[in-house]
């Protein structure tokens, strides 16, 4: 059993419940010992670096702060967290004296950080330290030969902070893999699927969001699975406002990598959370056998 | 003396019509008549400009933007457009990254800051990754977002200002983001008629669970708020 520092991320709150239910589900069972950080806040975001660009450093840097504390590396789930969380990091490196303002408003609180925390995020830790192989060989059920769009979303690998390919990551590839379920080549693969813009600026994001289904579909794709708490969102809820807009007739299920890998290891689907799914994600759940009547070709 | 933030998108107009500037420009070869050449002003990188900005002490555009934390890297720009090029949101940018460092370096501080442009940035960090100098042109939306705020600027044809607005007071007001209480709160202020349209999708998440409408309690809102405070004392930016 590995220890972590947990931040969930606003997100697992709301719209995105299926991933942290998920992510709760196959902790155990991986191996995975997740804390969560005590009365974490936001992570910083973009849209608070449009108002104050400086704020949102330091309101990553309370988290970071928390975290250090722990001696545990810092997990988390949501991509856009990961890479807030690490670009706030690299501002405190690079900027002594905002570093230094930010140290002074920690310590009212009776809070400092040191920069030691390492930020990561958890498809990468699924990856690096439980291992494809691993995750494989607990599975008990098997997707066999499930036509599935590993779908990373833009900032999963993007941009320094990544782990993968910035252009052509492969890591949900292999993980799907390993559960009997076989990767499309989707050259969309990490296209932005409009992230927040869908609020304001629906019309704009629903033509990127039917780019990334259209090119999934023509792939050959039963799912879709990404990490990405937005991207989950954006093309699940909204596929029928896409579907809408466009004439069209999309009804791709969109499930977290984390729910696959929690139905290979048998949790039951309401204990991950599928039940709150937009799309149905039945013809997912059809599929599914166990790995013995796969070997016997049943 | 207070001068204003350049920004004359003629910068000829603003050197003949201020009688000390063009007093001072008598002293430069060619009675500074050469900063007005033709080559000189081509892609207006304005070297006038930013001799006019020297001699008053005033940071010119380019030095403000490159003093933020997210402009740090835009005097590296090749204008090469590899940025614009991979964008997917160019088309719907009032100026595509790259002529909007062109812009920066020109000195057309309101055009830039009243843009849609860095609004319609999805972050996606496309144009960060291809990028042959590391400007990171995705750092620099953002800084520009921060001081267009700061500076009160009204930017046209985007609601996503408004969107940005009620999540941060969301954050300041709860620690997190509360999905349902931001969005109620942007549909409010911008467009009511808009929720209306939202209804059918806002019911199926709640149905599902996805939308809760009180937000959860955190402790760490309080202490939040005590650290904001203190680190704006610091900054002396209230
Ligand atoms: S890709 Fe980089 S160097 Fe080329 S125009 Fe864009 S910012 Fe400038
Ligand atoms: S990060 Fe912004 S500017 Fe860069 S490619 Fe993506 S949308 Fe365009």
């Amino acid at each position: 059993m590995k220890a972590y520092a947990y931040f969930p991320g606003c997100s697992s709150e709301a719209s995105a419940r299926g991933l942290s239910i998920s992510v709760d589900a196959i902790a155990h069972a991986l191996g995975m010992e997740l804390n969560e950080l005590a009365d974490w806040t936001c992570c910083g975001s973009t849209p608070y670096g449009s108002q104050r660009e400086d704020e949102a450093v330091l309101v990553a840097a309370r988290n970071l702060a928390i975290a250090e504390k722990t001696g545990l590396d810092l997990v988390t789930p949501c991509s856009n967290c990961f890479v807030t969380l690490s670009t706030a990091q690299s501002r405190l490196k690079e900027h002594p004296k905002l570093a230094r303002q930010v140290s002074e408003a920690l310590s009212v609180v009776g809070l400092s950080y040191q920069g030691k925390v390492r930020v990561r995020h958890l498809v990468e830790v699924l990856y690096n330290d439980i291992s494809p192989q691993a995750i494989a060989e607990k599975a008990q059920q098997s997707f066999n030969g499930l036509k599935v769009a590993p779908y990373y979303g833009c900032q999963l690998a993007r941009p320094d902070f990544g782990f993968d390919h910035p252009e052509s990551p492969q890591s949900l590839d292999v993980l799907v893999k390993a559960l009997g379920a076989e990767p499309v080549p989707f050259p969309l693969k990490n296209r932005c699927c409009g992230g927040s813009m869908i609020i304001p600026e629906e019309d704009m994001a629903l033509g990127l969001i039917r780019k990334i289904l259209d090119n999934a579909l023509a792939n050959g794709a039963q799912c879709i699975v990404t990490p990405c708490p937005l991207c989950q969102t954006n093309l699940d809820a909204y596929q029928s406002r896409v579907n809408g807009k466009f004439k069209a007739s999309y009804n791709m299920p969109v499930l977290f990598v984390t729910q696959l890998i929690g139905l290979a290891l048998d949790v039951p689907p309401a204990g991950l959370g599928i039940n709150m799914n937009i799309v149905s994600p039945a013809r997912v759940l059809a599929h599914i056998k166990t790995k013995q009547e796969v070997k016997s070709g049943t | 003396m207070t001068e204003p933030r350049i920004s004359d998108s003629s910068c000829k107009s603003v050197f003949l019509t201020r009688p000390e500037v063009a007093g001072r420009l008598e002293n430069l070869p060619y009675g500074g008549q050469s900063l007005f050449s033709r080559d000189a002003h081509s892609n207006r990188s304005c070297y006038g400009l930013a001799v006019y900005a020297n001699i008053h002490g005033v940071m010119s555009f380019v030095e403000e933007v490159a003093a933020t934390p997210g402009g740090a890297g835009i005097r590296a720009c090749i204008q090469c457009g590899v940025c614009s090029g991979s964008c997917p949101m160019a088309d719907h940018m009032e100026y595509p990254p790259r002529k909007m460092i062109a812009m920066i370096r020109a000195g057309l501080r309101d055009e830039v800051l009243s843009s849609n442009a860095p609004w319609h940035c999805l972050s996606c960090y496309m144009c960060t990754v291809r990028c042959p100098r590391g400007v990171k042109p995705t750092e620099l939306a953002h800084a520009l977002e921060s001081l267009a705020t700061e500076h009160g600027y009204r930017v046209k044809d985007t609601r996503t200002p408004a969107m940005y607005r009620s999540f941060v007071q969301s954050i300041r007001g709860n620690g997190r983001v509360h999905e349902f209480g931001m969005m109620f709160r942007y549909f409010l202020s911008t467009s009511p008629m808009a929720a209306i349209k939202m209804t059918p999708l806002a019911i199926k998440l709640f149905l599902r669970q996805r939308m809760p409408l009180v937000p959860r309690h955190t402790k760490g809102k309080e202490d939040l708020a005590r650290i904001i405070a203190r680190f704006r004392e610091v900054r002396g930016n209230p």
